[in-house]
């Protein structure tokens, strides 16, 4: 399991290998040190890939620690798997020295773009939800999926754009996507209440159509009330309206694994256990009710 | 408009702030968010990110210049230096020399021209958290060169490492603004130039001063000199100096030239 430390923990703990499942959190480093330390229960972390590029230091060191103790997942942010160019060599391969040292769940990125003619945006940028835009993603997606071996996960963005051109809804848009690339789906549950607010997407819409084999992780997290907009901040805890579409989310995705957020003003690592636990709690809740139904 | 322009034209509007939005905005459709609205949300996105990974690089810098201006010059260095790099850490090298025109076309800096140097120091400690893990002297296969193996022997240097020299008593000034400003500072211009070295040391960056000597080594070694010119220069004193530079492990290995 682990090629980096093939006698280590990981090699022998079973549960590296079994699917991921329950609450996790991203692993953000004001808190590697207290992980690390106190160990505590976490049922996986996701780190983001693109903070653990280095090549030696403390954060090498770290992410050889933490992949030693703990179920983890590969997060990025700069694939720019929407983007007409050329798909970045040099980051994917960054992103498989990853895979090939560590016992990686599974690579995750988002149905954007963020780079032109090598010049970088580092934001998650929104493409019009066109035909071709499908084109686009369908070919880079199969791309990184030749390279990467396995199938990844792609996530909805939350925007503040609204192109004039669109052909599609945002639904049927990343639904088309994941059919024909044939990829898994990452469903940003805060990115879909921002978007409601500032685009008008329908939830419920949303949620009941997105293909239920597909979905395979949830991300939670906050966001800052600009008066006129949403902004998808990481800042602050996952809000009331966000838990209620979760709630709905989860219904429909039962056992789908949860990840709580939170990328600005980190809080101390307590409170984001707090979140898990009350994803953990509201997901157990429609399992139970789904067992008990069946 | 083709998918390509598109996002040429979307990514230009972002990051450059001259650069004509409105073939863009064109492409927007108005709703309860003007689209020079939607736009502007993504351009502040766009220069937070270019200040907070200036910030978190060059905090002495910025506690010297004062958040505003810091901010300002950030602008300033994203509009001339679009980053080309996916990784953010890579980003903002050249920092040191805005600073440096700064100081020379704005009367208000003048005082601080080391600012350019303080942050050529700042890139250097940063790099050095981020580099590569040394490799272990191979003290066993030094020991089995043979004699005219030496006329091709180069030395190299921990990747690390780093040297740094300047008129300014930049470790003082460094150390007093890293982390927090003391009420008043007040620096006198050292006799002789100041020599630095950063180098990480386990998992930390570490700034020491060094001796001119030594300085003058390691500037040798960082510039390919090999071992038979250092032996033979009389700029050197190879015996005292080498052996504790391999100790330190600021040398981590040898190679032999063709």
């Amino acid at each position: 399991m682990n090629a980096k430390h093939p006698g280590g923990i990981a090699a022998d703990n079973k549960a590296f290998a079994l699917p991921l499942a329950g609450t996790g959190i991203g692993l953000r480093s004001p808190h590697v040190s207290q992980i690390l330390t106190e160990k505590p229960a976490i049922a996986w972390l996701e780190l983001l890939a693109d903070n653990h590029f280095a090549e030696g230091g403390l954060i090498a060191a770290q992410l050889d620690a933490i992949c030693d103790l703990y179920p983890v997942t590969l997060h990025s942010v700069g694939l720019s798997l929407g983007s007409t160019a050329d798909t970045d060599r040099d980051y994917l391969n960054k992103l498989k020295r990853i895979k090939d040292d560590h016992c990686v769940h599974w690579l995750s990125d988002h149905l954007c773009f963020s780079s032109d003619g090598g010049i970088q945006s580092h934001d998650l940028l929104p493409v019009p939800f066109t035909q071709q835009s499908i084109n686009t993603f369908v070919d880079n997606i199969s791309r990184v999926q030749d390279l990467w071996g396995e199938r990844i996960l792609v996530e909805n963005v939350s925007s503040y754009a609204t192109f004039k051109d669109c052909e599609f809804s945002e639904v049927e848009f990343i639904t088309e996507i994941a059919g024909r690339a044939d990829c898994y789906l990452l469903v940003d549950i805060n990115n879909l209440y921002v978007n409601h607010i500032n685009h008008g997407t329908d939830t419920r819409a949303f949620i009941n159509g997105l293909p239920r084999d597909r979905v395979k992780e949830i991300h939670l997290a906050g966001h800052e009330d600009h008066g006129q907009y949403l902004l998808d901040s990481h800042n602050s805890p996952v809000s009331e309206a966000v838990w209620a579409l979760y709630r709905q989310f989860i219904q429909k995705h039962p056992s789908t694994p949860t990840l709580i957020e939170w990328d600005n003003n980190i809080p101390a690592l307590d409170v984001l256990l707090q979140e898990a636990a009350q994803a953990e709690k509201i997901a157990n809740h429609y399992q139970a009710q789904g067992r008990d139904v069946a | 408009m083709l998918p390509e322009q598109l996002q040429e034209q979307f990514i230009r509007c972002i990051t450059q702030p001259d650069h004509d939005p409105s073939f863009f905005l064109q492409q927007l459709a108005a709703t309860h968010l003007p689209v020079e609205l939607q736009l502007g949300i993504y351009r502040r996105n766009f220069s937070g990110a270019i200040q907070k990974t200036l910030e978190q690089i060059y905090p002495a810098c910025q506690r010297i210049l004062g958040k505003d201006y810091f901010a300002t010059l950030c602008r300033l260095y994203a509009n001339s230096q679009p980053s080309m790099h996916h990784d953010l850490n890579c980003y903002g090298a050249l920092f040191s020399a805005l600073l440096a025109e700064q100081c020379r076309s704005n009367v208000l800096l003048k005082g601080y021209e080391y600012l350019a140097d303080l942050a050529t120091l700042e890139w250097r400690w940063h790099a050095s958290y981020f580099s590569a893990n040394d490799s272990l002297f191979d003290f066993k296969a030094f020991s089995q060169l043979a004699d005219d193996d030496y006329s091709r022997l180069e030395f190299t240097l921990s990747p690390s490492l780093s040297i740094h020299q300047s008129i300014y008593p930049l470790h003082e000034i460094w150390n007093a603004n890293r982390i927090k400003t003391s009420a008043s500072q007040q620096y006198t211009l050292p006799d002789e130039s100041c020599y630095l070295c950063i180098y990480r040391h386990q998992l930390s960056p570490q700034l020491n001063i060094i001796d001119a000597q030594t300085w003058l080594t390691l500037d040798a070694l960082d510039n390919k000199m090999n071992f038979e010119t250092l032996c033979l220069s009389d700029k050197f004193d190879i015996n005292t100096t080498l052996p504790g530079l391999i100790e330190r492990g600021w040398i981590s290995g040898f190679t032999l030239r063709d």
